[in-house]
């Protein structure tokens, strides 16, 4: 109910609302930001684009296709991903500053997306634990040493497992399942 | 054309970016890390909360609670102080859960129980720090993000706690039914709120960092369950036993004493079984009464028990009673053995002690007796509750022992000395022996402690009960 409340608030542009979402959901996306962007100023500006994107875009926030958090989330992860992806073009173009860089042609984009449903569905044949771990390396981006803290595990088991779960998703993908 | 292998870094990549924006619901809810510790230490506080009396759930639930309250304070113990003093007060209460489990499979489960009982203010105390510390944490971790202390529900659990300690304390054992029920529908809404609460925080939860560990939570778990299920075994396998020194028995004297009181018509088992101080003592006996009763199958297994009560008349008032036990066959099972005597002289009317406790243990092996002294032999003063007299002070006389599974012909008895006060006054003596009929028993009670709790259940112990009784008309014992 509050969620809904802030939605509504953000989608009437109530500015107040903002700060809300920051003092509210202020952790979640420095939570999400943290393992993406390595530099303290990187994040706080990463931080301040993302609530200005959660400005612009919230009329695209349909609760029908997915919770509050969800979306958030995924918004949070793509600005931190384009930051960072900018700031690693930013030192590539520092170093070739001739080089242009290059989108996705529509082709790439089907074979994208068949690889997104591909790995989705070979997801769902990992045990709970196992997805929950993929998603926090492949997803997150959480080093090796916060996911073993949140789960209690040693760093050795955390990487154990990632390497079994990656050998099931080799062979469920197709691979040839030994790296 | 051969197709190169995927390497590991391209393999992490495709899977990176082979990813949909949005991930599951499940995953946004589960990738926190706040929700696991909380969700253990709510479930951990909620499981050591409420004791309950039926399939051994009062040992269970408070186990897994213990550990679950470790795991879920080890995650959080960087967070902030108070999180860290939960911490080590929660290593400190698996510590003794496992402590208290353990010596609960050994004869030395009431011993560590009592002890333990001598510091249950302190330890009840510890466990309201905790309590109190939860509280001081969560307010910690809603600051930090931002939000009001308030924590109110943690609060309350602390001061439900509180409560129920002190009622504990106070051992008001038998509340009405109503009380008890209001009582549990509190801690339950208290838990409720603390659930709720608790995922509201789970945005503050984002702000805390997970402390990073040496032993995976699965090993501990494991560890945890390790020494508890070795340490059991070891209980039960060397401790279920008194530790009783048996010497090779030396040939008594006085067989001008022993020939005397088997003239009275003492049996002859009996008088060679008596220690030299006890045949001295019995020397120039005047009269003696002699009640035999054998017990068949007291363990189902065939075996026989044979009791035999005597008073031998020491002198005009002194009498020397004796309750003789004889194993005519093997007891079945080898585990603890009790006597509880309800002397005669405990009216206080009639009868008064003239002497100390005496008696010794024997069986014999390959031809040669043995002896031992009892594991201990007294009398002790206790309470116990009855269904029809409610609390009960009474002071009885104990013997504790085990008997070795070598051997045969296992026997003792117990001897002292009662003296008439009032002329025509009944003597009764009153033996009940309690044999170990089975290990099957957590936690274990020696068979003192069934006795004196005034347990209607037998398990896992057989009684024999037999008396001795009888007047002196004119100088002359008669039977009552």
């Amino acid at each position: 109910m509050k969620d809904e409340k802030l939605v509504r608030r953000l989608k009437d542009r109530d500015e107040t609302a903002l700060e809300e979402l920051l003092r509210r959901f202020g952790p979640l996306m420095r939570y999400i930001i943290a393992p993406i962007l390595p530099g303290e100023q990187d994040r706080e500006e990463c931080l301040s684009e993302t609530v200005m994107t959660v400005w612009e875009k919230i009329e695209s926030y349909d609760p029908e296709k997915g919770n509050w958090t969800t979306w958030l989330t995924a918004v949070t992860r793509n600005g931190a991903l384009n930051k960072a992806r900018s700031l690693r073009r930013r030192e590539t173009q520092e170093l070739t500053p001739d080089i242009p860089s290059p989108g996705p042609t529509p082709e790439e984009r089907v074979i994208q997306q068949e690889r997104e449903a591909a790995l989705v569905e070979a997801i769902q044949y990992l045990g709970d634990r196992e997805r929950m771990l993929f998603y926090r390396k492949y997803y997150y981006r959480q080093s090796t040493a916060q996911m073993a803290a949140e789960l209690g595990m040693t760093q050795r088991a955390v990487e154990g497992r990632l390497y079994r779960i990656k050998q099931k998703l080799r062979k469920r993908l197709g691979g040839d399942g030994d790296a | 054309m051969r197709k190169e292998p995927m390497t590991e870094r391209d393999f992490d990549l495709l899977l990176e970016t082979s990813l949909p924006e949005a991930p599951p619901s499940d995953v946004t809810k589960w990738v926190n890390p706040w929700r696991t510790a909380m969700d253990r230490i709510l479930v951990g506080f909620a499981l050591k909360g409420i004791t309950l009396h039926f399939f051994l759930l009062q040992y269970i639930l408070p186990a897994i609670g213990s550990v679950l309250l470790l795991l879920g304070f080890r995650s959080l113990r960087k967070e902030n102080l108070w999180f860290r003093l939960c911490y080590l007060i929660s290593v400190f209460q698996v510590a003794e859960t496992l402590v208290c489990l353990v010596a609960n499979a050994t004869i030395y489960s009431g011993a560590v129980n009592r002890f333990l009982l001598g510091y249950a203010v302190p330890l009840l105390g510890v466990n309201l720090i905790q309590l109190l510390c939860f509280w001081l944490g969560f307010r910690a971790v809603r600051k930090k993000a931002g939000l009001a202390p308030g924590a109110a529900s943690a609060f309350a659990l602390l001061v439900w706690s509180a409560i129920i300690s002190w009622l504990g304390l106070l051992e008001v054992g038998n509340m009405p039914l109503l009380i008890g029920g209001i009582i549990l529908v509190l801690y339950l809404c208290i838990l409720r709120c603390l659930w709720v609460l608790s995922t509201r925080l789970d945005e503050a939860g984002y702000a805390v960092r997970a402390a990073p560990v040496r032993v995976e939570d699965g090993l501990v778990v494991k560890i945890f369950a390790g020494v508890l299920v070795v340490g059991m075994a070891v209980g039960y396998a060397f401790f279920d036993s008194y530790p009783m020194a048996w010497t090779p028995a030396v040939e008594t004297g006085h067989q001008e004493i022993k020939d005397h009181l088997v003239e009275l018509g003492v049996p002859e088992q009996v008088v060679n079984d008596l220690t030299e101080e006890d045949l001295a003592a019995c020397e120039g006996a005047l009269q003696v009464i002699v009640e035999q009763q054998r017990n068949h199958d007291v363990n189902f297994y065939g075996d026989e028990l044979l009791v035999s009560e005597l008073a031998i008349q020491l002198d005009e008032d002194t009498w020397k009673l004796i309750h003789h036990f004889w194993w005519e066959n093997d007891p079945g099972f080898y585990g603890m053995e009790g006597i509880q005597i309800w002397p005669a002289y405990r009216q206080g009317e009639g009868w008064a002690q003239a002497g100390d406790w005496t008696g010794q243990l024997l069986h014999d092996r390959d031809g040669q007796a043995y002896t031992a002294h009892y594991y201990r032999l007294g009398e002790e003063t206790y309470t116990s509750q009855t269904i029809f007299w409610g609390e009960q002070t009474s002071t009885d006389v104990f013997a504790e022992f085990s008997l070795p599974k070598e051997g045969e012909n296992h026997r003792g008895y117990v001897a002292y000395d009662v003296q008439e006060v009032r002329e025509g006054w009944v003597a009764d003596s009153w033996l009940n022996y309690i044999h170990q009929s089975s290990k099957v028993q957590y936690p274990v009670r020696t068979p003192v402690e069934y006795r004196k709790s005034g347990s209607w259940s037998n398990h896992p112990y057989t009684m024999v009960q037999t008396a001795l009784q009888f007047r002196v008309e004119e100088g002359t014992a008669k039977r009552f």
